[in-house]
């Protein structure tokens, strides 16, 4: 496998997590912007841990996700009492107080980046095995209890109080996981990157992300399995002449799907209409809005 | 003591571009329940228009401004279709990234096609470049007065329009409750076009202030505008205008303080640390959403 290809395939793998941690909340209800700002904390500390620390990958990614739940769960506590459009534009602000504080800590690079994370062999192989892994996490954590406390948090919070869902807790939760999940990402982003800025870390970051999920399909897990790679490959897709207006193009791509087919492309009646296919059975989806 | 007064010019100066940011975008909240965060990038925009005309018109000033002011309802109005199928469904969380899609296209676009992405830079006789004001021994910088009293004028003017005004109360019921308003016979489309083209008139004045004060424009100014400018809206209460207008300027002479007064980089940490550190304490905002 040619390394452009492998460069390529662990970016969408990284991304494809990052959508995940970004899935969560938004099963909740909560548009949340701190999926980029946990995964700064993850790869920052992934490219210290292994570049001035010298510990191990296995390691590093676990010490990345204790730091993201930790770093991520503090935060959480303050935006439970939110929802909604508060809680999307202030994580917007986590994203510029970590870039600041990133820039002014030289002893993790500053503005120059951090530069010289040491390389790990197949970290293809270890990337497919996390994704998959998580991709089973997150499936479990939507069919469970939990996940279906998150849906009815999304419907109607009201009624789910009634039900005896504790709101508040489940928010925590879903932002921690999150948390976990983006630290994650961002420990294989710098892994495969080797060099890592506090810009990269920033709003067109964010803005892909929220792409990806709301392109692919933002109630189920499989819609970035379809968008990540497409969204990714885009650059190499387009003519060259072309290959400036890729930005517009994600942009276009957002606000038509946004505006014609808002539930992204892989909707919860297309998930319906495949299982029926596969398994016969009839499942009946409540579909609001 | 000078430098104390004259970061405070800064300040108010600063925090009256925001307050007509978050004004025209408290406007919008409460026409058509979105919240658009590429309004301070057509703001950007406009500013380049008037930048195109400068070039294309040998430096003809007046002109500028009218293109300015023009391409601001223009691209403003551009919008609103844009947003009117989330409008009808209600889905105010999307719109904030419907937004921020408009807002990356118009960010590549400027620094594509418009110079090449380089910034943009205005001729000192519209920056006021420097000329000073001395009472005592301190000196105020022109354009900062300019800049405050522009914006208090388009505040005074616009708070006018929606208190006093028959089209103004229109816009205001519609957000309250848009169902009675539609039944008392407030026409939908044509007072949201309404709605949007006041935003877009004041997206115009807010790029001249902008060239006045700033003289020069960045590609990625529009970002930084649009995080603050929300930001601000939510620190206020959303669609509360009076609460906006209030703390931007207060915000403004925060920014100021922290510029001057903290080393260099922990400006935009202490920021929007402060803001946020309010609204998860305050979720409502401080005055309270809906006016």
């Amino acid at each position: 496998m040619s390394t452009s290809m492998t460069y390529y395939l662990i970016f969408c793998g990284a991304f494809i997590i990052l959508t995940w941690a970004a899935y969560i909340p938004f099963r909740s209800g909560l548009l949340y912007n701190g999926t980029v700002y946990c995964m700064a904390i993850g790869g920052y500390f992934a490219g210290f841990a292994s570049k001035t620390l010298g510990l191990p990958f296995p390691v590093v990614i676990i010490g990345a996700m204790l730091v993201g739940a930790l770093l991520g769960f503090i935060p959480a506590l303050g935006f439970s009492r939110t929802s909604g459009v508060v809680t999307a534009v202030s994580s917007m602000a986590l994203i510029f107080i970590i870039q600041s504080v990133i820039r002014n800590m030289d002893f993790i690079g500053g503005s120059r980046g951090l530069s010289g994370i040491p390389k790990v062999e197949n970290l293809v192989i270890y990337t497919a095995i996390i994704v998959v892994i998580t991709g089973i996490f997150v499936y479990r954590l939507d069919h469970s209890r939990i996940g279906r406390a998150f849906e009815s948090i999304q419907t109607d919070p009201d009624m789910a109080k009634t039900l005896g869902i504790n709101v508040k807790k489940m928010t925590i939760l879903g932002l921690t996981i999150s948390s976990v999940l983006g630290a994650l990402s961002g420990a294989l982003y710098a892994y495969n990157m080797r060099i890592i800025y506090p810009e990269t870390f920033g709003f067109s970051l964010l803005l892909s992300v929220q792409t990806m999920l709301f392109v692919g399909g933002r109630y189920t897990q499989w819609g970035m399995l379809l968008s990540v790679p497409i969204l990714w490959g885009l650059p190499g897709w387009i003519p060259k002449s072309m290959s400036n207006y890729a930005q517009i193009i994600y942009g276009i791509i957002l606000i038509l799907v946004l505006m014609l087919r808002p539930e992204g492309i892989i909707t919860r009646e297309l998930l319906n209409k495949i299982k029926k296919v596969i398994t016969g059975k009839n499942k009946t989806v409540n579909v609001n809005q | 003591m000078e430098t104390f007064v004259a970061q405070i010019m800064n300040g108010l100066a600063t925090g009256g571009i925001y307050a007509l940011l978050v004004l025209g975008m408290n406007l919008l909240v409460l026409v058509r329940n979105i919240v658009h965060h590429s309004y301070s990038h057509i703001v950007m925009l406009s500013m380049a228009m008037g930048w195109l005309t400068l070039q294309k018109s040998n430096n003809n000033i007046i002109l500028a401004i009218i293109v300015t002011l023009i391409s601001g309802i223009v691209f403003t109005i551009i919008t609103e279709p844009i947003f009117r199928p989330l409008s009808k469904r209600g889905a105010e969380l999307e719109t904030i990234v419907l937004a921020m899609g408009v807002g990356i296209i118009i960010t590549e676009i400027m620094s594509q096609f418009i110079n090449g992405g380089a910034n943009l830079a205005y001729p000192s006789s519209m920056t006021g470049a420097g000329l000073q004001i001395n009472i005592g021994l301190i000196s105020f910088s022109l354009a900062n007065i300019l800049t405050l009293i522009g914006c208090v004028l388009a505040a005074v003017i616009l708070m006018w329009f929606l208190f006093r005004t028959r089209e103004g109360r229109a816009i205001r019921a519609m957000a309250q409750n848009l169902r009675v308003a539609k039944m008392l016979g407030i026409p939908y489309g044509k007072t949201g076009i309404l709605g949007f083209g006041i935003a877009g008139l004041l997206a115009g004045v807010i790029a001249i202030l902008c060239i006045m004060t700033l003289g020069t424009n960045t590609p990625s100014l529009g970002d930084t505008f649009a995080v603050k400018a929300i930001i601000l809206m939510l620190f206020a209460g959303m669609g509360n205008l009076k609460g906006g207008l209030i703390s931007a300027l207060f915000m403004g002479l925060v920014e100021a303080m922290a510029l001057a007064y903290l080393p260099g980089r922990w400006t935009e940490a202490v920021f929007y640390g402060v803001i946020m550190l309010v609204i998860i304490w305050k979720p409502q905002g401080l005055f309270g959403s809906q006016h």
